[in-house]
């Protein structure tokens, strides 16, 4: 059979923290998700031609994730993030002019659009114009039974309204937090977000995700809430569970599981996630089975 | 990309209710509920100004018939609500072109009676490809008068083995090899546009074991475990297993198959891949309710519902036809009534002539659960009539088979996707001398050639190991003996087996229903082996009948000459004649007419004083039927065939019907045509030097049976074949003989009287 492609676009880059780094952006955590859940998850992404590179992609492959989407760019280096740590808070610098600021559209990539059972991809990617093209036009290559799912990331300086507002355009589902769904009702001044994102936007689901309040499944229809679920977390770190949400989601989405399914699988996945160190951590195979 | 998932409205959703407990014990349920549920949808009236007066007039018989399977318990309030909810929401969704189809036919409910009614059936892949191919295919569907068109399953089904469509993984997707959702209701909007009618698969009794429930049960959420019949350990299984019949034993034997990831014995009564829903659940009443809206909502103006004997499980019965299965279809038309009633409900039931029926709505309920159903009956006994030459058991059936409701009617068929089924009951076969076992070993054995005078190219399907009886696959082409017929190049086998065709055809043509052909069968097409090297195939011979559509064949149509051009136009006649037949519509008086000729099967049908008789001759010797044995009021001579169109005159007072021939006859004041006919009559009289042959009949031309007026002297040169060409009026059955005479003395008689039809050049005895 067939497994279902999920193609997990944007940015790929180190997270470097004053002691260590790890691996990180959404489209990478993303696809590992999907590839263990049964799925084949692509990273659909750019480094730079160096030694971040070279080690992102070794670590990617060894995760059995399909690298051959990654394009390799020798004039600019591999996207990091530099994380620093002042009185507990995290305050992240997102590198400029890096590799993910310049995804190409080759015709590799043209052919795995019109493959792609589902589209995962953000608003941070598209801080700079030739990402920015080049994702809208893998957007308008995928075929019309495509899952479009737009990861609402509002991090300053990095977002405009125009892209916000064509991102919300492209998307079939949306998913975003607490915090900038408010955002989203500053920058567009609607009174009704949701019917706002149904009617004009063509948005099909909206997905709230609250942090330790759970999460919520917003259709035109309905109002699923699941509240979290409740797991070990004492050894777990947070990093990467909004991306292990979106995955199961996906996942569930791509099969046809009733609404309910979708979103009780994917909050117990995520919990899964948020119990153990990193963005892409060893999940035992019983959890996977029973939640696959 | 569409949500092609269900949405669950529910349980996590409170549901405040208005009525308070006190009251629902004391007061009137069904008149709280309704009008509770009236009240509620306050604000919409506006939009639908119909709405509210669909739920009075039908809500009672939803209550009826939903309270009687889940009862009228309190917390059922919340079950409706979200029921009449998704009524809404399906509402919102049906285009306006439906709505107004639903109003005009809530208008005309017996809109599906009309004689202009004529189905066709067809496997979109096998037909055209796929479905925007299909669309190319309309004008041909439209030539040939098709209006009311059947698809065969084209909701996704699981990969690999799906019981051919049946096995839906997704209600809201379509197969991938046929194409989208969109072009499915492209499809289905270009038909109606061209006033064909479209007819859905709604699998309802089971789901794949691929479906978004049937997985969500597997990876173990309880909500979706009690979708399906699930149980621990075989106790429940073996106590039920005692009395259940098994569908397929050649290839699935046993209803239950054991799933060891969740460690449970689920309800499998077909394949194993196939998981009967458990109705038992409100909760599955109405997520199936929700399919099917969402279905109705593509355009769809019938729904075929599959295997509906088996919806209800019932420990200590066989699990079929059960009483709950029946108020489950009632309380769902109800439902539809509200939101679609301009949808009709076909129910696939494969039982017994008297429980058939009981589909059609019974006991004062008529025509409120299925509209239509298949006429398996009449479809075997036509096949085993034709094979006997004997109509004695296709009477007895018919005259046995309860009449459908005023408000419903039959599907009849020929054939179909699946095998015959010898659907003859011992009891019937005793009612006319027959011993049922033989009766149907005789069908087999025909059917599948192992007879002498048998022409038919037929295979035996699931052959039952102790009786040695079978179903039959082949088709009709291959089984009326036309595939022998070309394959052995006899053009009088061609001849014959094409009369077969038109006869059998004829009869559901005209019987009370709707007739279905079943698509490729009007351009003959006969049996396909290629599925023998298709291993996913090859042990299920029913792939012989499901030929892919031959296109340069059907081109062939155009060409006079061909087998191809003389059955389309046939069909073509066949079916201008019933569209132009309006003894044909559903509301007709219908009555059996007895003869005491084995092969002669005739009927009335009658509306407002008028009518036709249909007679049908299923013996290849022609047969004479004296006018008085008819009804009183058919006891004439001069008739006008609706079929034709032409005035018949049967002048010796009988009427004669050729090999395999029929007549749909109506009484006329209109004089046969009086322009004449050069008929060409031989005989064959051996005679000596100076004697000469002379031909008298019943006809003025011809004498009136005085010899002294008699024609001739008829032309030797084909000695001993006597010839003469005359002019005789039109459509004029006569009798004649000859006589030979020498010197104007008559010296002999033809031993025997001939008869035959004026233009025509055959003579019968």
């Amino acid at each position: 059979m067939r497994k279902p492609v999920i193609a997990g676009l944007g940015e790929v880059l180190w997270d470097v923290f004053p002691e260590y780094k790890r691996p990180g952006g959404a489209p990478a955590n993303v696809s590992f998700h999907a590839t263990k859940l049964g799925n084949n998850g692509v990273p659909v992404s750019r480094v730079g031609d160096d030694e971040n590179g070279e080690e992102l992609l070794k670590l990617l492959a060894s995760h059995h994730l399909d690298i051959s989407y990654i394009q390799k760019d020798d004039r600019v280096p591999t996207g990091t993030v530099e994380v620093s740590m002042t009185n507990g808070e995290a305050s992240y610098v997102i590198t400029d002019g890096v590799a993910w600021d310049r995804l190409s559209l080759t015709p590799a990539w043209q052919d795995l659009a019109r493959d792609a059972d589902a589209v995962c991809f953000g608003t941070l990617a598209q801080r700079n114009e030739v990402s920015r093209r080049t994702i809208r036009e893998f957007l308008k290559l995928v075929s019309g039974e495509c899952l479009k799912i737009a990861d609402i990331n509002l991090r300053e300086p990095h977002y405009t309204e125009e892209v916000i507002d064509t991102t919300l355009q492209l998307a079939d589902l949306v998913k975003l937090n607490a915090h900038e769904w408010n955002r989203l009702h500053e920058l567009f001044g609607v009174d009704d977000l949701k019917e706002w994102l149904f009617s004009e936007k063509g948005v099909r689901i909206i997905c709230l995700t609250k942090g330790m309040d759970g999460a919520e499944l917003i259709t035109p229809e309905q109002h699923l809430v699941e509240p979290v679920h409740p797991v070990d977390n004492t050894d777990g770190d947070s990093v990467g569970v909004g991306d292990a949400f979106t995955a199961s989601l996906t996942h569930h989405l791509l099969r046809n599981s009733p609404l309910d399914v979708c979103i009780s699988a994917a909050n117990k996945y995520a919990a899964q996630v948020a119990a153990r160190k990193g963005a892409m951590p060893d999940l035992p195979s019983s959890v996977i089975n029973s939640l696959a | 990309m569409a949500l092609k998932t269900w949405n669950p409205r529910s349980v996590s959703q409170y549901i405040p209710l208005n009525i308070s407990r006190e009251a629902w014990k004391k007061g009137d349920k069904r008149d709280l509920m309704k009008q509770d549920i009236i009240s509620r949808y306050d604000q919409h009236y506006r939009r639908y100004p119909f709405l509210k007066h669909r739920i009075e007039k039908n809500f009672d018989d939803f209550w009826r018939f939903y309270t009687s399977v889940y009862g009228d318990g309190y917390e059922q309030q919340r079950w409706v609500i979200r029921i009449f909810d998704s009524i809404l929401q399906g509402l919102q969704d049906r285009k306006k072109d439906m709505q107004q189809l639903d109003l005009d036919r809530d208008a005309n409910p017996l809109w599906f009676q009309s004689e202009e009614l004529v189905g066709g059936v067809l496997y979109v892949d096998l037909f055209a490809g796929d479905l925007k191919k299909l669309r190319d295919k309309i004008p041909y569907l439209k030539e040939l008068g098709i209006n009311f068109l059947h698809l065969m399953p084209l909701l996704r089904p699981r990969d690999g083995l799906n019981d051919g469509g049946y096995a839906v993984q997704n209600y809201r997707d379509v197969d991938r090899r046929l194409g989208t959702y969109d072009d499915l209701r492209k499809t289905s909007r270009m038909l109606h546009q061209e006033g064909i009618n479209l007819v859905l698969d709604f699998v309802m009794n089971h789901t794949a074991k691929e479906h978004g429930w049937a997985q969500a049960a597997m990876s173990g959420h309880p909500r979706y475990q009690k979708f399906f019949h699930m149980f621990d350990d075989r106790t429940l299984p073996d106590m039920y297993e005692r009395h259940l019949i098994e569908v397929f034993p050649d290839f699935a034997p046993g209803n239950f198959s054991y799933y060891p990831q969740i460690s449970k014995w689920v309800w499998t009564t077909f394949y194993e891949f196939q998981w009967d829903l458990n109705y038992a659940n409100p909760d599955v009443f109405h997520a199936m309710f929700d399919e099917m809206v969402h279905l109705v909502n593509t355009g769809a103006d019938c729904l075929r519902l599959d295997a509906v004997p088996y919806l209800w499980k019932k420990l200590g019965t066989h699990c079929q036809n059960q009483d709950e299965a029946h108020h489950l279809l009632q309380a769902y038309r109800a439902l539809l009534r509200i939101i679609a009633p301009g949808v009709l409900f076909k129910a696939e039931a494969i039982v017994g002539p008297e429980e058939i029926v009981r589909y059609l709505g019974s006991d004062g309920f008529e025509g409120k659960e299925c509209d239509l159903a298949y006429n398996a009956t009449l479809m075997s006994h036509i096949w085993h009539a034709m094979a006997s030459e004997n109509t004695h058991l296709l009477r007895t059936a018919l005259h046995r088979l309860p009449m459908a409701p005023k408000n419903t009617s039959w599907i009849n068929y020929i054939r179909c996707h699946d095998d015959i089924g010898w659907g003859i009951s011992d009891e019937f076969a005793a009612a006319v001398n027959q011993n049922g076992h033989h009766t149907r070993m005789f069908c087999t054995d025909f059917y599948t050639g192992k007879l002498a005078d048998s022409y038919a190219e037929g295979y035996a399907f699931q052959r039952d190991f102790y009786s040695g009886e079978a179903r039959v696959s082949g088709t009709m082409a291959s089984l009326v003996g036309l595939q022998k017929a070309m394959v052995e190049a006899e053009d009088l086998g061609i001849d014959d087996a094409i009369k077969r065709i038109m006869l059998i055809n004829n009869i559901i043509f005209s019987w009370k229903g709707i007739p279905l052909i079943y698509m490729g069968d009007e351009i003959g097409q006969t049996n396909d082996y290629g599925y023998l090297s298709n291993p996913l195939k090859m042990r299920d011979n029913r792939w012989v009948h499901r030929p892919p559509m031959d296109w340069d064949k059907v081109e062939l149509r155009k060409m006079p000459g061909t087998i191809q051009h003389r059955l389309y136009s046939e069909f073509q006649k066949l079916i201008e004649a019933r569209k132009n037949t309006p003894f044909i519509h559903g509301t007709s008086d219908d009555r059996l007419v007895l003869l005491d000729i084995d092969s002669v099967f005739c009927f009335e049908r009658r509306l407002e004083e008028k009518g036709a008789l249909f007679l049908s001759n299923f013996s290849r010797d022609p047969v004479h039927i004296p006018t008085e044995m008819l009804p009183e009021e058919w006891q004439y001579k001069t008739f006008k065939d609706l079929y034709t169109g032409r005035v018949l005159d049967f002048s010796f007072n009988e009427i004669v019907l050729e090999p395999y021939g029929y007549y749909w006859l109506s009484l006329t004041n209109e004089k046969p045509t009086l322009e004449a006919e050069n008929t060409i009559i031989d005989v064959l009289v051996e005679t000596e030097i100076g004697e000469q042959v002379y031909l008298v009949g019943n006809i003025p031309e011809l004498g009136a049976w005085d010899p002294e007026k008699s024609v001739g002297p008829l032309d030797p040169s084909g000695y001993p074949t006597w010839e003469i060409q005359i002019k005789l009026p039109a459509n004029t059955y006569f009798e004649f003989q000859w006589v030979k005479k020498r010197n104007g003395h008559i010296l002999e008689w033809s031993p025997e009287k001939y008869w035959m039809k004026s233009g025509d050049e055959i003579s019968y005895l």
